[in-house]
């Protein structure tokens, strides 16, 4: 009996140090780890003990906008909506943008009187987080990235569309979008230029179709449109493919044809996948959690490591249980 | 049945007692093994998603990181936002 006893305790022991330990950032930068022992609500002061022991005080200026955003979530019950509200707004100007969502959620359920607070204050959540999504854009390509400044113009016109910035963003999506894309299989291009006068020119016509599509699915004025779009740019990948498999099995003997091939698969692969997330994430705003979910699957079947389409499925997952963050 | 009539074995029931308290602690180890197998076996999949809190991409579109989809804290990522500190009142 003593064994088992012992054994136990010793798992104890092991697991109780590791569960105890938690992260705290101050405004330095610098990560203390260890355990927050009290909160005192009137001084706005964190007691902390740290992992070597020492007891410290931290008033909550003297933390990192996350740490604080943490402690006040840490003290505020979802039952209290104008903690909530409050609440949100700290996350709102501290960046947070999906948590301040959220907690406006909760202002409203705990508290229905709330209604007009949290509309006026969500409508500037939407307003800020539309232009904080154009200045990376912009930012992006001020640096030469113009596929990062792509993917932020995209999280603008999916997730805010009506805002006034969604105009400006169509506008750099029109402009720079297709030149991206296209620059992506310039090399190749050059390297294969003779095949793509021949065999390659049906492939290359549908390849260059589904990027147009995709660009012009992203600016639709309605979501009809873009869906429909989407789906004509996924056919066009399949096609890409055919031709790629086909041309791969006509020239067995061509190193240029079979060094080729693998790259521009992964080209049509990459774009196609990044279609069936723009189609994911339209049904998941919609509320479609059945259909978003089929894009997300299919997005991960072309590629299984793809870190986009596996987050993009946990999301959709957690928004068909729990109910969409509407913002 | 009196002690004193039972066989001399059955009085000193050391010996079957300590392995029937060995059995239970057997089967409650194969127990957690299996459970904790089980676990991985199902968190594989989640464990997939990184955590991104911090990221800009997680301001906007909220981090898949199972932790954080559960509504925890992910105690590894000192940026992670998601669940509360435990603060003892």
């Amino acid at each position: 009996m003593r064994l088992p006893c012992a054994s136990l305790a010793l798992l104890v022991a092991l697991a109780l140090p590791a569960a105890a330990q938690e992260k705290i950032k101050l405004k330095s930068g610098k990560v203390v780890s260890g355990r927050a022992t009290a909160y005192d609500d009137d001084r706005q002061i964190l007691s902390f003990r740290t992992e070597a022991g020492e007891e410290v005080q931290w008033p909550l200026d003297q933390l990192d906008s996350r740490s604080v955003y943490l402690i006040y979530a840490s003290v505020i019950p979802k039952e209290n909506g104008k903690g909530q509200l409050q609440l949100a707004n700290f996350a709102r100007d501290a960046g947070l943008y999906e948590h301040a969502a959220r907690r406006y959620g909760y202002a409203k359920e705990a508290d229905p009187s709330l209604a007009a607070d949290v509309e006026r204050e969500g409508a500037q959540l939407r307003r800020v987080a539309a232009e904080a999504c154009l200045a990376k854009a912009r930012e992006a390509r001020q640096k030469g990235d113009e596929k990062e400044a792509q993917k932020w113009l995209a999280t603008l016109l999916e997730r805010l569309p009506n805002e006034p910035q969604a105009a400006e963003a169509a506008a750099m999506v029109e402009e720079g979008y297709a030149r991206e894309a296209n620059a992506r299989d310039d090399a190749l291009e050059q390297k294969l230029s003779d095949l793509l006068e021949k065999d390659l020119k049906k492939g290359k016509e549908h390849y260059d179709k589904m990027i147009e599509r995709t660009r012009d699915g992203l600016t639709a004025r309605n979501d009809g449109k873009a869906e429909s779009l989407w789906k004509q740019a996924l056919k066009d990948g399949d096609v890409v493919l055919e031709e790629i498999e086909r041309l791969a099995k006509k020239y067995p003997d061509d190193a240029r044809v079979q060094e080729g091939a693998p790259k521009y698969r992964q080209l049509t692969i990459d774009q196609m996948v990044e279609v069936h997330l723009h189609l994911a994430s339209q049904y998941t705003v919609k509320s479609s959690f059945k259909a978003a979910m089929k894009e997300a699957n299919a997005a991960l079947a072309l590629d299984p490591k793809s870190g986009e389409a596996l987050a993009a499925r946990a999301r959709i997952e957690q928004a068909s249980n729990e109910g969409l963050i509407d913002w | 049945m009196s002690v004193r009539n039972e066989p001399p074995l059955a009085r000193y029931p050391v010996a079957p007692e300590e392995s029937k308290s060995m059995r239970s602690f057997l089967l409650f180890v194969l127990v957690l093994v299996c459970s904790t197998s089980l676990a991985c076996r199902s968190g594989a999949r989640r464990s997939e998603v990184p955590c991104t809190c911090g990221t800009p991409e997680a301001d906007f579109h909220g981090c898949a990181h199972h932790l954080c989809l559960a509504g925890q804290r992910n105690p590894e990522n000192p940026d992670c936002v998601c669940g509360t500190l435990t603060i003892p009142k």
